[in-house]
């Protein structure tokens, strides 16, 4: 059953729709004056056809992400502070540099004192004493270890090599 | 974020919707579509930095109602309310996208909104390209809805008058040389 169009000029209204006949209905709720000219439908139509020309995009977009580029930039200065730190730290520390350590050079140090210099005399000594060729090749090649120095005595090879030297 | 703000998104949406329609109008205040153009970016701009949007009721005819007082505010400023000139070369800028491409038509619709009193030219702008009933159109310009009714009447007709040539004329083309 179709419905009643007052009925329907109501629900449009209240439910703020709009159809086609919008038009009409307005100009019913206005109602029209006796010399006022009628509307020509067709012309209405002709007019709507003509399409208003758009406009320029907002210039918002800049505007809305700007925030964001801010953003990216700083993680990218963030980023590249980060990689100048890590490289300066590995560059001058101490301990991470390619500069030997003190500590390194004190170990090497200390195992040049502890060892024994090989001379002709030693080596001859060696296999003069060796019971085969091989050995006395090995203990030329490992000498045993020095008796430790008493802990009131130091190398002073050890307590040279403990200066720190700039390069 | 407050409550009653819409966010940049939202009002990107609703300039794509009734930005043609809402520019038209600027520029059928203004006259011209360079003007009517700030006119509604300084609109949207706003409502995008400080808009409250959501008390409004009706958000688009908040939307023509804004437009139209920024446009009239230029106008202001810019001491430059004078009447549409259709002659004049700031009049040159298109108003509308024409069915098959019918320049010609275009200016003739042009033309004819332009020699239009700015009250109808408003009314017809508002109903047909706006899409906003009699009722919104009274709110928006302060008069009732019998007189928009009535301006969009008579607007009409003037537009038909201008644009078409009478039914006399197409039957008999020297209807106007007779005498």
């Amino acid at each position: 059953m179709p419905i009643p169009e007052d009925e329907r000029m109501n629900d449009e209204r209240l439910n703020g729709e709009r159809s086609d006949h919008e038009g009409i209905d307005d100009l019913r709720i206005a109602d029209q004056p006796v010399n006022d000219p009628p509307i020509d439908k067709k012309f209405e139509a002709h007019l709507k056809q003509f399409r208003p020309v758009a406009p320029q995009p907002l210039p918002v977009d800049s505007h809305v992400h700007a925030p964001r580029r801010w953003l990216v930039l700083a993680a990218w200065a963030a980023i590249a502070a980060t990689v100048v730190v890590a490289v300066a730290v590995f560059t001058f520390h101490p301990r991470l540099s390619r500069i030997a350590p003190p500590v390194e050079n004190t170990a090497i140090a200390d195992q040049l004192a502890k060892s024994q210099s090989l001379t002709l005399r030693s080596a001859n000594a060696l296999l003069a004493t060796a019971p085969s060729f091989k050995d006395a090749l090995d203990g030329i090649a490992f000498p045993p270890k020095p008796a430790p120095l008493p802990a009131d005595k130091h190398s002073a090879l050890a307590e040279l090599s403990k200066e720190k030297t700039k390069l | 974020m407050h409550p009653d703000r819409i966010d940049a998104t939202e009002i990107e949406s609703l300039y794509r919707r009734h930005g043609a329609a809402l520019l038209l109008f600027a520029t059928a205040i203004t006259g011209e579509r360079s003007r009517a153009q700030d006119a509604l970016h300084q609109v949207f701009l706003k409502l995008i930095l400080d808009g409250n949007l959501r008390h409004a009721l009706d958000k688009k005819a908040y939307l023509f109602a804004c437009v139209r007082n920024a446009a009239l505010n230029e106008a202001k400023v810019l001491n430059r309310h004078t009447p549409l000139d259709p002659d004049s070369a700031r009049f040159n800028s298109a108003w509308f996208a024409p069915p098959d491409r019918d320049y010609a038509a275009e200016h003739n619709l042009r033309h004819a909104l332009a020699v239009l009193p700015d009250d109808q030219r408003a009314v017809i702008v508002l109903h047909i390209w706006g899409d906003l009933t009699f009722a919104q159109i009274a709110d928006l310009l302060e008069i009732s809805a019998n007189t928009a009714a009535s301006r969009y009447r008579y607007a009409l007709a003037k537009l038909r008058e201008t644009m078409l040539p009478a039914p006399n004329d197409e039957e008999n083309p020297c209807a106007n040389s007779r005498g």
